[in-house]
């Protein structure tokens, strides 16, 4: 607990709490507090500056969007989150299992995570989406699977340096089966690391969605997202440049969050 | 001279290559596989009656199992042949050599910017540890690492491309017909692109310029009177040298992911753009064959920065 208010004594985590408490918030209260239907269009009153009524001002069809930016604020927080999540779940297991079987298994699943990592993530994930087809649940499944071999590795390299202990030997003597020594001690002395990974991957995944969305591969019209606000943008780069303030101020100012919530809880839970 | 010791080494991780370059591919010819339905529905296109899906089923071999596809393919892949794009009939291959420069061209000048302003950056950070100098390389870093590169080029074209007409907007000239006016054209989309290498270089040199200049051995180098300036440079250049190269491949990686937003944005006829392109109009083969060179790309770059990591690390030994 002392540890924690010592790490919200840093400005710059205290602002990035701060950022994501009030988009989680606003992410949820999106329906109810957004000023007008993020969906709605008007023609007559398309690519306004600011106004008391569109504070933001209207896009191209006329729609508010500071209404579109909030609504767009739930599928970029729970997708970054949702691909972290699958890609250390897909990971983890497999490298656990190489690091403990070693042999051929252990040989077979590395060169399948290098075969992995020689595709760009962004890359892997573009392939992923083309092919399931372009939706949001699609775009998260792509970027999870594009992190789960980053994933494994480390897995994989952690669970070799906990096999090596006394303690697991110990067990292993006292008669400990293959499945309780993965899971009661090898697992958790592994995991810590995997965790702080994910952590510090938050802001990546973040942008992998942005970028999916950006492309027309992953959130699709005329539902709301930053990466799609920004798409519309570089259409009307010409003739409404103002437009892809909003959504790149909010995806920035999320990244620096996230990266600064990944880099505390490295600092915290792996003090090295 | 290589040493036995080093020539080992290289065998060995030459001979770990084949196996991963094989899996490369595997894995570029599964991508068409792993969707929820039936390739042949899938290259079907809107509107698809069971006669078009049988013909399309039995043109393509998807009624052979599927690791003897998986060799035709291979084989006519070694044959340089990627199929057709199912819009334009025109040869993957074609299409892929044609854009390639235009691509290399922005990555490779990409990199340079990355490494000349991460260099600066994370040696100026190290030799100044805890002054203003350290404190903006590493604010630069934190908000390069955070910032949407494809927005960044966004303001970019629309600030010095548009309202001040410094640099075009859009496009690339090809560098053997005008090799000054390709630099001057990829400028803008090669320092969108550069901006997350330069927070990993900048990082990275930071990390390991301290860690060279804490050493015992700069100590020494410090009580026999040489001036700081010498040990950074003679001393530390050449010892964080070996970290510069290790990044070399995670930057070139970054770098090639980067260009499919880059190369939309700029709206540059390069492999990035074209893979959106064919992967939003379902042009299944252009997508596989650009992710399968691409990758290779990829690999091959870590394997040569590998060997070379053999060849000059002393700890090799």
């Amino acid at each position: 607990m002392r540890r924690l208010l010592l790490i919200l004594r840093d400005p710059g985590a205290a602002a990035g709490m701060l950022w994501l408490g009030l988009l989680i918030a606003a992410a949820l209260a999106a329906p109810w507090i957004s000023p007008h239907d993020p969906l709605k269009v008007d023609l007559l009153g398309v690519l306004q500056p600011p106004s008391a009524t569109h504070w933001l001002g209207t896009d191209d069809l006329g729609r508010d969007v500071l209404s579109r930016l909030l609504h767009g604020a739930a599928p970029s927080l729970f997708s970054s989150i949702g691909a972290v999540a699958l890609g250390m779940l897909i990971g983890l297991p497999f490298g656990l299992i190489a690091g403990y079987l070693g042999g051929w298994v252990d040989a077979a699943i590395s060169r399948g995570i290098d075969a992995l990592l020689s595709f760009p993530t962004i890359l892997l994930a573009v392939g992923i989406a083309a092919v399931l087809g372009t939706s949001l649940t699609n775009a998260v499944i792509a970027i999870g699977i594009a992190f789960s071999p980053g994933f494994a590795r480390l897995a994989r390299a952690r669970t070799l340096a906990v096999k090596q202990e006394l303690y697991v030997d110990a067990a292993r003597a006292a008669g400990a089966g293959a499945w309780w020594l993965l899971t009661r001690h090898v697992l958790p002395n592994a995991v810590t690391p995997v965790i702080v990974q994910a952590g510090l991957l938050l802001g990546t995944a973040l942008l992998a969605e942005a970028s999916l969305s950006f492309l027309g591969l992953g959130v699709q019209p005329p539902q709301a997202s930053w990466g799609g606000m920004l798409a519309r943008a570089l259409l009307y780069l010409e003739r409404a440049p103002d437009l892809m303030i909003a959504p790149g101020v909010a995806l920035l100012l999320t990244a620096l969050a996230f990266n600064s919530l990944g880099e505390t809880a490295r600092r915290w839970l792996d003090p090295r | 001279m290589l040493t036995r010791r080093r020539s080992r080494v290289i065998r060995h991780r030459v001979a770990q290559a084949v196996p991963t370059l094989i899996l490369v591919s595997l894995v570029s010819f599964l991508i068409l596989h792993i969707g929820p339905g039936d390739p042949a529905l899938l290259l079907a296109g809107e509107f698809p009656t069971e006669e078009s899906i049988a013909e399309i089923r039995q043109l393509y071999g998807f009624d052979r199992p599927i690791w003897e596809q998986y060799l035709s393919w291979v084989g006519q892949l070694l044959r340089g042949d990627l199929g057709l794009s199912l819009q334009s009939r025109e040869p993957v291959m074609d299409l892929i050599l044609n854009r390639l420069p235009n691509t290399l061209l922005i990555v490779c000048y990409a990199m340079v910017i990355a490494f000349v302003v991460g260099s600066v950056l994370g040696i100026a950070a190290a030799a100044r540890r805890g002054s203003l100098v350290d404190r903006v390389a590493t604010g630069v870093a934190t908000i390069a690492d955070a910032l949407p590169y494809f927005w960044l080029a966004m303001l970019m074209v629309s600030v010095l491309a548009l309202d001040w007409q410094l640099f075009p907007a859009t496009g690339a000239v090809r560098f053997l017909e005008d090799p000054l006016g390709a630099i001057w054209t990829a400028t803008l989309p090669a320092i969108a692109l550069s901006i997350s290498g330069i927070a990993q270089i900048t990082r990275q040199l930071r990390a390991a310029m301290i860690e060279v200049l804490a050493s015992p051995f700069v100590r020494t180098l410090r009580a026999k009177g040489l001036s700081p300036a010498a040990i950074l440079w003679r001393h530390g250049l050449k010892n964080v040298g070996v970290t510069l190269l290790t990044v070399v491949g995670l930057v070139f990686s970054g770098k090639i992911g980067g260009t499919l937003l880059t190369e939309t944005v700029f709206a540059i006829p390069g492999t990035g753009s074209a893979l959106i392109q064919a992967a939003i109009n379902k042009d299944y083969f252009v997508v596989q064959g650009i992710i399968l060179m691409l990758a290779v790309l990829v690999f091959l770059v870590n394997l040569v920065v590998d060997l070379l990591y053999a060849v000059l690390d002393p700890r090799v030994e």
